[in-house]
């Protein structure tokens, strides 16, 4: 691990804390919280360069993110940000219409049995 | 496999993300579990740092902050074009069940992974899952030089349901692993699904709904502030935990 800096050490974690890139905010846009696995994609044409240059590098990474349907958790992962600024900040892309949640067949419902004979499937596979 | 269409698979591109909750207490596995059969990705949160910070701390006040960054993995597999896997280890200590509801919402089930040495420890997942009534099996890790129980012992002890069922695993063995989950969506199967109530949570496609707060507790607020299920919900952190062990009968006579 790089030390950047003499005074701090990795045990002081990093020196901006994670939320100052949501402005401060720690509850998501409308107050939605995102499951860990809603899949969510990015929406609509490529954007024009004066929009893109509104948001900040995060909001922009993960739209590059998001060009395929991706779920929160492998986004967040990839971007390596803390869970809570991800879905924050996805939820900025989400009310400007930038990111769009993909409707889940088996979200809140009981998963139906097709579905599970699948994973069952799949496991068995494995 | 030859799963017939249906509403979502007109697009087979469509992405089906399933979950599965690994729970079970600190150490006992769940890292080496979901690892021994996914690929495995980091994820982090802080949610606790900020909600306790706010107006508090600043960007000096770098004490304490061990106690506030949780660091989580997920494991990922890939079962064909569309359908996906991910295995949620809980965090094992007391201290972030908050995030329970965030991981279990929405999952196919759980495997509450017990260790014979401690097997208290997994007592609240177990109860967590029963209050929650989501399906969940009981794997128990044969460590090395782990007293050997019965899977019968370790169900009386846990007082599980008759129909939970209950299994030796190794948590380092991918073919182990593969029995246990398993076992578990078979146990899903057989259970009764339909018609049962789900959780009442607000959802729609993919959001937990509209909330005042997010859907976990902090790790400051009074008990039973928000979780589902009310009914003592918040003994599941560490105050009401000696009435839980208390309650259900000694595994090793001690």
């Amino acid at each position: 691990m790089p030390r950047y800096d003499r005074w701090t050490d990795q045990e002081a974690g990093p020196v901006v804390r994670p939320y100052a890139l949501t402005g401060g905010r720690t509850d998501p846009a409308g107050d939605m919280v995102l499951d860990l696995i809603a899949v969510i994609a990015a929406a609509g044409p490529v954007r024009v360069a004066s929009e893109l240059a509104k948001l900040n590098p995060e909001h922009r990474k993960l739209l590059v993110l998001c060009r395929t349907p991706v779920t929160v958790a492998d986004v967040a992962a990839d971007i390596a940000l803390p869970l809570g600024v991800v879905r924050v900040l996805l939820s900025d892309l989400i009310q400007q219409g930038m990111i769009t949640v993909l409707p889940r067949p088996a979200a809140r419902q009981q998963a139906s049995t097709e579905l599970l004979k699948e994973v069952l499937d799949g496991l068995r596979s494995l | 496999m030859g799963s017939a269409p249906s509403e979502g698979e007109a697009d087979g591109s469509l992405l089906t993300p399933v979950k599965i909750v690994v729970a079970g207490g600190f150490g006992v596995g769940k890292t080496t579990l979901v690892s021994a059969i996914s690929e495995i990705r980091p994820l982090r949160t802080e949610e606790s740092l900020t909600q306790v910070g706010i107006g508090v701390d600043d960007l000096t006040g770098v004490a304490g902050k061990t106690t506030t960054t949780v660091a989580m993995d997920f494991g990922r597999i890939s079962m064909g074009a569309r359908l996906v896997l991910y295995l949620f280890g809980t965090p094992g200590q007391d201290r972030f069940w908050f995030m329970w509801d965030d991981l279990s919402y929405g999952a196919l089930g759980a495997v509450v992974l017990a260790d014979t040495r401690r097997l208290s420890d997994c007592f609240p997942s177990v109860d967590y899952f029963e209050r929650r009534q989501l399906p969940f099996i009981v794997a128990v890790n044969a460590f090395d030089g782990a007293p050997r129980y019965d899977t019968e012992d370790v169900r009386i002890a846990l007082d599980l349901d008759p129909d939970v069922p209950a299994l030796l695993c190794d948590a380092r063995q991918r073919s182990s692993v593969k029995e246990v989950l398993i076992t578990l969506v078979q146990h899903i199967l057989a259970g009764p699904r339909d018609g049962q109530e789900a959780p009442p949570e607000p959802g729609a496609v993919g959001w937990s709904g509209p909330v005042g707060r997010p859907t976990f507790l902090l790790a400051g607020d009074p008990p039973d502030a928000d979780l589902p299920n009310g009914n003592g919900n918040g003994d599941a952190r560490d105050a009401a935990r000696p009435a839980q062990e208390a309650s259900r009968p000694a595994v090793d006579g001690s």
